[in-house]
C-alpha cells in the first residue's frame, strides 16, 4: 500500500509537470500544421467551384468525396454492412418474429414509457434533417440512418418487442426496405446517362458513380431547381444517393435490433446452427 | 436611452448565464468526487444525477441565454434554439434514466444501504409492480 501511494504521488507530480512544460512553453510537438496539405487544397479548390472540370456541385467536402470522388468506396462499403447483416440473419434464419413468441411484453415504467413516446417522434425527423442535408452541412445518409436506429432500440427498449410485433413488424418488411435501398444506389450508380437522356439532354457514356460532367465523359445530373423563385440546390446524385442510405443503414439496424432483442428460446429454437 | 437600457439588460442576463455555467462546471467536480467517494450503488446513482442536472443542463441553459443576448443575431439564435432543446431533452431523459438503472439495480438484488424506508420493495411484495 505504501509502495502504491507513492507510486501515484510520482505520476501525478510527473503528469502536473508535464502540463506546466505544455502549457508555459510550445508544446512537446507542434499538434498539426496550419498550412492545408496539396490534397485538402485541391478539395477545397475544386469541390464546389462551378469552373472546375472536377466539381462535385456541393459545398460539403466530406460527402462529395465519400459519394462522388470515391462513391465505389462507399457503394463497396455499403455492400459490406449489408453482407454483415445478412450474415447476423442467417444465424437465425428460422426464427419467426411473432406476437406470440415476441416475450410478455410488459415494457417498463410509466416513467419511462411517457419520456420515451415524447423523444421518440424527434428521432425520426432528427434522421431525415441529418440526411436530407447530407449534402449542404456536415452528415448524410449513413449518420441519419445510425440516428434513426435509436428509434427502434428504443421503442423495444422500452415499449417491449411484442408490442412492435403486433404492430406488424417482420423481418421480411424491414429487410425489403434494406434491400430497396441498396437496389436504389446501384441503380443511381449506373443512371447517369439515362437520367440526361430522359430529360432531353445529348446522350453520352458516363462512368459508374458519376454525379457532374467532366472532360472525358461529358454526361451529368442537374444539380439545382428554380421552385417559385428559389433556387434549391440539391448536388446532382447526391441528395439521392443519401435518402438511399438512409433507409438502407436505418432498416438495417431496425433488422439487427429486432432479431437481438427476441427471447434467446425462440432464437435457439430457429437458429440454424445446431448445438 | 431605451436601447440603451436594453443592452445593458442583454449583458446582465448574459453574465447571468455565464454564471450558470459556472455553477455547471462545480456541480460536475462535485458529482465527480462523489461518484468516486460514495459507499454504494444508489448513492452513486444520486451523485451522478447530480451530475447530469447540475453539470450539463444549467451550463446548456446559461450557454443559451448568453448566446441569446451576447452573440450576434444570426449566429446566436442557432446557438440558443440548439442549446435550449438540449436542455429540454436533458431534463426529461435524464430522471428517466436514472429510475430505470436505478429499478433495474433493485430487481437485480441490490439494497439501498443504510435504508430507512424501502417503497419499492413492499410494492413488489404486494404485487403491485413487478
Amino acid at each position: 500500500m505504501k509502495g502504491e501511494e507513492a507510486l501515484a504521488i510520482i505520476v501525478s507530480l510527473a503528469a502536473a509537470a508535464l502540463l506546466a512544460v505544455v502549457a508555459v512553453g510550445q508544446g512537446l510537438v507542434p499538434v498539426a500544421s496550419t498550412d492545408l496539405t496539396p490534397l485538402a487544397r485541391f478539395y477545397l479548390l475544386n469541390v464546389y467551384n462551378g469552373s472546375s472540370q472536377l466539381w462535385g456541385a456541393s459545398p460539403e467536402v466530406i460527402t462529395s468525396i465519400l459519394w462522388d470522388y470515391r462513391g465505389l468506396d462507399t457503394v463497396y462499403e455499403t455492400a459490406v454492412f449489408f453482407l454483415a447483416i445478412i450474415a447476423t440473419l442467417t444465424l437465425f434464419r428460422d426464427a419467426k418474429l411473432l406476437p406470440e413468441t415476441a416475450g410478455a411484453g410488459r415494457g417498463m415504467t410509466v416513467i419511462v414509457k411517457t419520456v420515451t413516446r415524447i423523444t421518440f417522434v424527434t428521432i425520426p425527423i432528427i434522421a431525415a434533417s441529418i440526411a436530407l442535408h447530407g449534402h449542404l452541412t456536415p452528415g448524410g445518409g449513413f449518420q441519419g440512418g445510425a440516428a434513426f436506429g435509436v428509434a427502434p432500440l428504443l421503442l423495444i427498449t422500452a415499449f417491449s418487442l411484442r408490442l412492435a410485433a403486433e404492430r406488424g413488424w417482420s423481418k421480411g418488411k424491414l429487410l425489403t426496405v434494406r434491400t430497396a435501398g441498396l437496389l436504389a444506389i446501384g441503380l443511381i450508380a449506373v443512371s447517369t446517362p439515362y437520367v440526361i437522356a430522359a430529360l432531353g439532354g445529348k446522350a453520352g457514356i458516363g462512368y459508374v458513380m458519376q454525379n457532374q460532367p467532366k472532360a472525358w465523359a461529358d454526361v451529368g445530373w442537374p444539380y439545382a431547381i428554380t421552385y417559385a423563385g428559389m433556387r434549391v440546390l440539391f448536388s446532382g446524385t447526391l441528395l439521392f444517393l443519401n435518402l438511399a442510405e438512409l433507409f438502407a443503414v436505418s432498416a438495417g439496424l431496425a433488422l439487427v435490433f429486432t432479431v437481438i432483442a427476441m427471447p434467446t428460446e425462440v432464437l435457439e429454437k430457429g437458429g440454424g446452427v445446431r448445438k | 436611452m431605451v436601447t440603451d437600457a436594453l443592452t445593458l439588460v442583454g449583458q446582465i442576463l448574459g453574465c447571468l448565464g455565464l454564471v450558470l455555467a459556472l455553477v455547471g462546471a462545480v456541480n460536475d467536480l462535485i458529482a465527480a468526487i462523489g461518484f468516486v467517494r460514495f459507499k454504494n450503488f444508489f448513492l452513486r446513482l444520486h451523485a451522478l444525477t447530480v451530475g447530469v442536472i447540475g453539470g450539463t443542463f444549467y451550463p446548456l441553459i446559461g450557454l443559451g441565454t448568453y448566446a441569446l443576448f451576447c452573440i450576434s443575431p444570426p449566429l446566436g439564435y442557432y446557438v440558443a434554439g440548439v442549446s435550449y432543446v438540449t436542455a429540454f431533452f436533458v431534463l426529461i431523459t435524464a430522471p428517466a434514466g436514472s429510475h430505470a438503472i436505478a429499478r433495474g439495480a433493485h430487481r437485480a438484488g441490490y439494497r439501498p444501504e443504510p435504508v430507512k424506508e424501502d417503497k419499492l420493495a413492499k410494492d413488489r411484495e404486494e404485487g403491485v409492480m413487478e
